[in-house]
């Protein structure tokens, strides 16, 4: 499996979406896909299932074109708020993924259906926002594609079917191995899970490297406010905070020896996003990193 | 998705409203029938069969899009296969009616009821190559109304605001265009109706030859149509 | 075992740490089975790759060990491997720098020792 994004740019009208963006999956490995509401995720997953074509620039999957590529897209499973599902209902929309997916397996979808409580004789389109979700997800992780493209796949889920559903992403990808695109704004919830990060920000692509070195690039130090800034100065801060006498700073650069009297922590996935992406102008960020 | 799943879902979404098409015709048949044991046989006309049918798979077309798209694009099909899924359903859903319709009328017939129908009102002999003509008649006309009737969901879904207002305001104009046009040229489209009536091998193949043109023009705007974002 | 996404520790070295306290506080005993990657993965939420990068750190130093298979189990004489190794990072993390910040402060090593002595009584 390989899938990669040439000079990718979708325009709406004036609107640019997306914006020059390049990029490989090529591993068996949890992506994160991150970005503000707005930021292209959604439009770039629709652009690899076919759903919309890039304005300039292409999406190869094993290097061809995946537009109207059915043995491409029989390969990739999207699951998106968009999703539709007619009014039909779960088992027989079951029924026809596993004929639509050739590793799509049924019994396992059924399995998990009835560990999500879903009604599978309930038409799709009574089914609260929570249990859409939970068809959407339950779908793909049966149908066993080497691309499986989650976007939002937990939207109106309670905190049962979300930990329900990490626990089986887990497992399903401990038992086979694929390329798993996570688009999601709970970062909180995902960051143990991710092994790559891919930020899009305003259109562009900002960030596509592994957690481990995004996380490594920076750090926190807490203490008196006086002490913080003495140690600060001359630093690269991304981020501060102030609560009452204590001060908090998100700094980027390797760790060096810090006061004992200051708190050094890591920085999480969740606080650097924010301070990547929380500019609200956006001009200044291309300074960074 | 499979050509042949894409045909076969499509087969089954049709299913149930033909089955219900036929259950209102047989009710209406049910209740002309009773009436025409109290009333005077003649005063009564019942010839909704063949027009209904094209009427019915017209608007039955109109609604065979949207939803059916982008679920084809969550099975990982390709807008070709659900075109050619499309296409074999509408064939067959037209052929199928056809002969159920051929077979009623038939019935109706033998009967003897005096029910006007326009299929045996064309001029041949011989009541077999009778049929044969009406039935050929029937699947082109059935066919012509689903491709005709794709054709809106189609256009719609591609145009923005502005141009379905445009496309609606222009179907309108034409339509009273037409009506204007054919109070003009009433002698001679009488006269082409008329041919067509009496020569249904040669109105057969002006049907169908239409309904490869709106095919074409459903393909054309179909092949490269963006889902969108409700 | 909790895993802090916030620590300055990688994730897969606080998985090793983890079950090296386990181990040594005999909620696993020697030749019985730990959980499998895919339980880790699943119950603190983090990838089975980093969690297979800290059980494998743990099979190196010899401290479990693989069954086709089956699993992993703790290895004969773990408790003893990792206690003999856990002394070594206490010189190093604690007694190391207490001895240094006492230099710091001129404190006689006599007293040192006897501040150690007391410690250990009280």
């Amino acid at each position: 499996m390989n899938l990669s994004c040439h000079n990718l740019t979708k325009r709406f009208g004036e609107n640019i979406v997306l914006n020059d963006i390049n990029f490989t999956l090529d591993q068996p490995k949890i992506y994160g896909l991150l970005g503000r509401n707005g930021a292209g995720k959604t439009t770039l997953l629709r652009m690899i299932a076919n759903y919309i074509q890039p304005t300039q620039g292409e999406i190869l999957f094993d290097g061809k074109s995946v537009w109207e590529n059915e043995q491409a897209q029989r390969q990739i499973f999207l699951a998106t708020e968009s999703s539709c599902f007619f009014d039909l209902n779960a088992e027989k929309i079951i029924r026809i993924m596993s004929k639509a997916y050739p590793n799509f397996n049924t019994e396992q979808c059924l399995h998990y259906a009835k560990r999500f409580e879903l009604d599978l004789k309930k038409s799709t389109t009574k089914l609260s926002t929570g249990y859409k979700s939970v068809l959407r997800v339950i779908l793909a992780l049966s149908a066993h594609t080497p691309l499986l493209l989650l976007d939002e796949p937990t939207l109106g889920m309670d905190a049962f079917h979300r930990e329900l559903f990490y626990k089986l992403l887990i497992e399903s990808y401990s038992e086979s191995p694929s390329c798993i695109v996570l688009s999601t704004h709970l970062i909180g919830e995902v960051e143990g899970l991710l092994e790559n990060v891919i930020i899009i920000d305003h259109g562009k692509l900002l960030i596509d490297e592994s957690a481990e070195n995004l996380l490594s690039q920076g750090y926190c130090v807490s203490g008196k406010i006086s002490e913080v800034d003495d140690y600060c100065s001359g630093k690269h801060i991304i981020g501060e905070n102030t609560v009452g006498g204590l001060k908090t700073a998100a700094i980027m650069g390797t760790h060096e020896d810090a006061p004992a009297s200051l708190d050094v922590t890591g920085l999480s996935l969740q606080q650097l996003f924010v301070q990547l992406v929380g500019n609200e102008n956006p001009s200044e960020k291309e300074t960074r990193l | 998705m499979s050509t042949k799943t894409s045909f076969l879902f499509y087969l089954n979404s049709y299913k149930v409203s033909v089955s219900i098409f036929y259950f209102v015709f047989l009710a209406l048949f049910a209740v002309t029938g009773i009436v025409t044991l109290v009333v005077e046989p003649s005063s009564v006309n019942f010839s909704g069969l063949e027009g209904g049918a094209a009427v019915f798979l017209l608007i039955a077309a109109m609604n065979s899009f949207k939803n059916y798209f982008l679920f084809h694009l969550q099975c990982g099909s390709s807008r070709k296969t659900m075109f050619k899924g499309w296409l074999s359903c509408a064939a067959v859903v037209s052929f199928g009616m056809m002969v159920v319709n051929v077979a009623l009328i038939s019935l109706l017939a033998a009967l003897r009821r005096p029910f006007y129908l326009d299929m045996l009102s064309i001029p041949i002999e011989n009541i077999f190559l009778r049929m044969f003509a009406g039935g050929i008649n029937l699947f082109a006309i059935y066919l012509l109304a689903m491709m005709f009737g794709y054709l809106f969901p189609v256009s719609f879904y591609r145009l923005n605001h502005i141009g379905k207002w445009i496309l609606g305001v222009s179907i309108g104009g034409i339509s009273i265009l037409i009506s204007y046009m054919s109070a003009v040229f009433e002698e001679p489209i009488m006269r082409f109706f008329l041919f067509l009536s009496n020569h249904p091998f040669y109105a057969s193949a002006i049907y169908l030859l239409t309904a490869a043109v709106f095919a074409l023009a459903d393909w054309l705007l179909v092949r490269n149509i963006p889902a969108k974002v409700d | 075992m909790k895993i802090d996404f916030q620590s300055q520790t990688p994730i897969f070295l606080q998985v090793q740490q983890g079950l090296e306290d386990e181990i040594l506080s005999g909620i696993y005993g020697e030749e019985e089975q730990i959980p499998s990657i895919t339980e880790l993965a699943s119950s603190y939420k983090i990838n089975p790759a980093t969690a297979l990068k800290g059980i494998n750190l743990l099979v190196d130093a010899g401290i479990v060990y693989k069954r086709r298979g089956i699993g992993m189990f703790v290895a004969a004489g773990a408790v003893q491997k990792l206690k003999e190794k856990r002394q070594e990072d206490f010189f190093k993390q604690y007694v190391l720098p207490l001895v240094q910040e006492a230099k710091r402060l001129n404190i006689e090593p006599q007293k040192l020792r006897e501040w150690i002595e007391r410690g250990l009584s009280e």
